[in-house]
């Protein structure tokens, strides 16, 4: 460590960012992802109808499902087909708990409208495995992963104060990016990236560390609540509590019709308003239905209308808001998850998203180019350390969107009735990710960087053709149906694939003849300096 | 609306970098501006800042119109950035067109 508050944050800034960069890359890349979730489950399950049934018809099929499935259920809950978040009409129950069980079993189904059955597609994670993956981390166990995503964010915040403590000109050099000068651009593009989505990169740092405030400092939880396996339960139980649940009456009583129960709240609300439909204890005399509304501002609760299940009769009418210190924790969750947003906001969100991992990209490419000049004068060659440091870099910067590209691909040509093919689509994206670490080893790392960024950009370029050929959702077919979920997912992984194929041509070009055809392929020293810069 | 508030706030955000005598020089080559045309750019670009703003919040509301202005000066930013690297004189038309354009449509 130096003197000096700014070299003190500059040595912070330059270690902090190595340590937890590859992971925070992943990380941001595949939340980045999350808000186009729905869209990539879409894509991911062509066989599934387009859905454009009525809201009362929905519920009525919804709840012909449930009785027939669950008609003893404890909770029944039904979304309605009737926004982004939820493109399908989807049931849920939970069944009482039997014996010395803590919560009964649970089920849920997606169901087709036409035929009021359960959809039958392809088996896949989805972007929900993909989004999930960003604070889950696939393989690990989920305490452990919470732990090391939570480390990790910590480490981001601590990058972010500490650069913006180190950026002397922040406000001289806001608008400033100089081209073609090695070391220089780098530096201009990270500080850019960083500037102008700060705001961003603060609000999702510190909202995914309260995501899981409760794991990361439990003492919290247990200085009210004691120690103890269940009081974590007890305590989110007693959050998130409604008001106005009962216990079970245990004599059966018939159900007033949902139809009259929706037009209440239609009424109330106005049409399309309705998100979702919560019965608890159904076909029992202390039955309550609680309906809420679409989430319209970043405060992450629905406003909800409970009515008796037996009677029909409105019994109470809860706002979104319920407590300032909730809404505050609502209101940061809210912002991370932006289900609020429309269109626009939507792929601003995935814009800024795209900044944050870009600002981590040009981090770590920054930290080789400053010392590769130094590393490549050294008589045995660059050391073990900064070689690892390469090799990460690239398989973890071009590595891990091939292997999403792969996680695509895995989708569309595993077979159908593969059992276990949403475990392999994961697999095909790992797989690349760890491959692409690797391929450096036996390679110059500048020729495997040109080499890498192709194969990622034609992995890219070709999944528009192989949906193509392996479903009849095509782009030209979804351009005439004006099919934006599958149009905008072909265009998107095109306009990938042309950003990644631009990197390789501009790279290659700065590459002297001497590095893409060194006399001898593990001659790290090849590619000069003046190479990369 | 929308469209109002995004090109008030891409346009808000040029005029406040042309009113950097470095950024001045780099969009209108060989013009040395004099301090008034630069106090008077800064002026302006605040001024379409605070109508950026307001109609972020007319067309959203407060609470999803502050997100949505925080969003638009991200992309805003990041675009003029852009075009002062690859195409400075872009970024002085678009800067022009856009608030016409957004109150035409």
């Amino acid at each position: 460590m130096k003197n000096g508050l700014r070299q003190s944050m500059a040595w912070l800034h330059t270690w902090v960012g190595l340590g937890v960069g590859w992971i925070l890359f992943f990380m941001f890349l595949t939340g980045t992802l999350g808000y186009f979730d729905t869209e990539i489950d879409r894509w991911m399950q062509p066989e599934l109808p387009m859905e454009q049934a009525s809201l009362v018809e929905s519920v009525r099929i919804a709840e012909a499902r449930l009785q027939q499935q669950a008609p003893a259920a404890e909770r029944w809950f039904i979304n309605p087909a009737t926004n982004r978040d939820s493109p399908n009409l989807r049931i849920f129950w939970q069944d009482k708990p039997v014996g010395d069980e803590k919560r009964g079993a649970t089920g849920n189904e997606l169901l087709d409208i036409a035929t009021g059955l359960p959809v039958t597609a392809r088996e896949t994670g989805g972007g929900q495995i993909l989004y999930r993956m960003h604070y889950a981390l696939h393989y690990l166990p989920l305490d452990l992963a919470y732990w090391i995503i939570g480390v990790c964010s910590m480490f981001m915040m601590v990058a972010i104060i500490s650069g913006i403590i180190i950026h002397k000109k922040i406000f001289k050099d806001f608008f400033t990016f100089r081209r073609g000068r090695g070391q220089r651009s780098w530096l201009d593009m990270h500080n850019v990236l960083s500037v102008v989505a700060l705001p961003f990169h603060i609000m999702i740092t510190y909202s995914g560390l309260i995501f899981f405030a409760a794991v990361y400092m439990p003492l919290i939880v247990t200085s009210s609540y004691g120690f103890g396996e269940d009081t974590e339960r007890v305590f989110f139980d007693e959050l998130l509590a409604e008001e106005n649940k009962l216990e079970r009456a245990n004599v059966s009583a018939p159900m007033a019709p949902l139809d009259s129960i929706i037009k209440v709240a239609e009424e109330r609300w106005g049409k399309e308003q309705l998100r979702y439909i919560d019965v608890s204890h159904p076909g029992d005399a202390n039955a309550r239905v609680a309906i809420g509304s679409h989430l319209d501002s970043p405060l992450r609760s629905s406003a909800e209308l409970v009515f008796d299940g037996v009677t029909g009769e409105l019994l109470n009418n809860q706002a979104a808001f319920s407590s300032a210190p909730r809404a505050v924790r609502d209101t940061l969750l809210g912002l991370h998850e932006g289900l609020f947003a429309g269109p626009l906001l939507r792929w601003l969100y995935f814009l800024s998203g795209l900044l944050g991992t870009a600002m981590i990209a040009t981090g770590m490419v920054l930290w080789t180019v400053k010392r590769r000049p130094q590393q490549l004068k050294q008589a045995r060659g660059p050391d073990f350390g900064h070689r690892l440091v390469e090799c990460l870099n690239l398989g973890t910067l071009v590595g891990v969107p091939a292997g999403i590209a792969a996680y695509f691909w895995a989708n569309r040509l595993l077979p159908v009735d593969f059992m276990a093919r949403s475990d392999w689509e994961v697999h095909a994206l790992f797989g690349t990710w760890f491959a692409a670490c690797l391929y450096p080893i036996i390679r110059p790392i500048m020729r495997a960087w040109v080499e890498e960024l192709w194969f990622a950009a034609a992995a890219f370029a070709l999944l528009p053709l192989v949906n193509f050929l392996t479903t009849d959702r095509h782009l030209g077919r979804s351009l005439v149906d004006q099919d934006w979920v599958f149009a905008g997912f072909d265009l998107t992984m095109l306009a990938v694939s042309l950003f990644l194929g631009v990197a390789a041509i501009k790279l290659r070009r700065r590459l002297p003849q001497a590095a893409l055809n060194p006399a001898k392929p593990t001659d790290y020293r090849h590619p000069q300096q003046e190479a990369i810069q | 609306m929308i469209l109002l508030a995004s090109a008030l706030v891409y346009s808000g955000c040029t005029a406040l970098c042309l009113a950097m005598n470095r950024h001045f020089q780099q969009v209108l080559p060989g013009r040395k501006p004099q301090a008034s045309i630069l106090l008077i750019l800064r002026i302006l670009g605040w001024f379409l800042l605070a109508l950026g703003t307001a109609s972020c919040a007319y067309a959203q509301g407060y609470a999803v119109g502050s997100v949505l202005l925080f969003g638009l000066l991200s992309a805003a930013l990041f675009l003029l950035i852009l075009l002062l690297t690859y195409a400075p004189r872009a970024a002085l038309v678009l800067a022009l067109v856009g608030p016409v354009a957004g109150l035409m449509l």
